[in-house]
């Protein structure tokens, strides 16, 4: 796992098991890098672990994205365990993952959380980088989008 | 509210028919690629990944056959996509599959 950096506010949380895919999204976020970090980690465990560690004075995610299927704890199982929480009520929560079952989804929309399918090409890579984005607050997005404009 | 995937808003169009009907292999290979790919993204069904000569390769099932994209970079540009029938192909990924704990049911 990569720590937030503690000087900025903004950061997103991705977990995920495949590393290729950790990469992937590591250097998608990089043209937003002045404005928000992204934090990785390899499974459910650790990323509830490390919500579950933010002290009460600490800066929430603006974003969380989790990949379905991951070891020890997976996804899904993580979104549900965020949203038995108040504390994460408001943080928007997405499911990234290469399954695009209307079970998935359906999921997904009960748990207030998006859903997207991994891109196949670069064409579709720059839609989701927006579409990450676009599930931030008004605010979030405002901050993020701001350098490129 | 999270803002749900809208494929006709935001760019990768395939037309409705396209969308709605089963596509055979033949006429699949007559698409254009970037055609394939949105179909693929729309209607394939993910089932693995593998790497061979530093190049990643991910299978998807299209209703009766398969299709492999093997990319120069992961993800982003595509170098080729082999469609197929015959299943002796998904050997590569079936050997990837760990069936221990199916196997071993009676311990």
């Amino acid at each position: 796992m990569s720590k937030p950096d503690p000087t900025r506010n903004n950061f997103i949380l991705y977990a995920d098991d495949d590393p290729d895919d950790l990469q992937l999204l590591k250097e998608s976020f990089q043209q937003y890098a002045n404005r928000v970090d992204l934090v990785i980690f390899c499974d459910g465990i650790e990323i509830l672990s490390f919500l579950q560690n933010l002290s009460s004075n600490e800066q929430l995610p603006c974003l969380i994205i989790l990949d379905v299927n991951m070891p020890r704890l997976d996804g899904k199982e993580v979104l549900k365990k965020l949203r038995e929480n108040t504390r994460f009520d408001n943080v928007p929560v997405i499911l990234f993952t290469t399954s695009s079952l209307e079970g998935d989804k359906n999921f997904a929309s009960i748990y207030n959380a998006g859903f997207l399918t991994k891109p196949i090409d670069m064409r579709q890579m720059e839609i989701i980088i927006d579409q990450f984005i676009d599930h931030c607050s008004e605010e979030i997005r405002k901050i993020i989008r701001r350098e490129l404009q | 509210m999270p803002v749900a995937f809208d494929s006709k808003v935001h760019g990768i169009c395939i037309n409705p028919i396209m969308r709605s009907k089963d596509i055979n292999l033949s006429d699949f290979r007559l698409l254009e690629d970037s055609v394939q790919v949105d179909l693929l993204y729309e209607k394939g069904c993910y089932l693995g990944k593998r790497r061979a000569d530093e190049c990643i390769i991910l299978l998807y099932q299209l209703d009766s056959f398969y299709a492999e994209i093997y990319y120069r970079r992961y993800r982003r540009i595509i170098q080729q996509i082999l469609c197929f029938q015959s299943t002796q192909f998904l050997d590569p990924y079936l050997q990837q599959m760990d069936v221990h704990e199916l196997v071993d049911c009676s311990s």
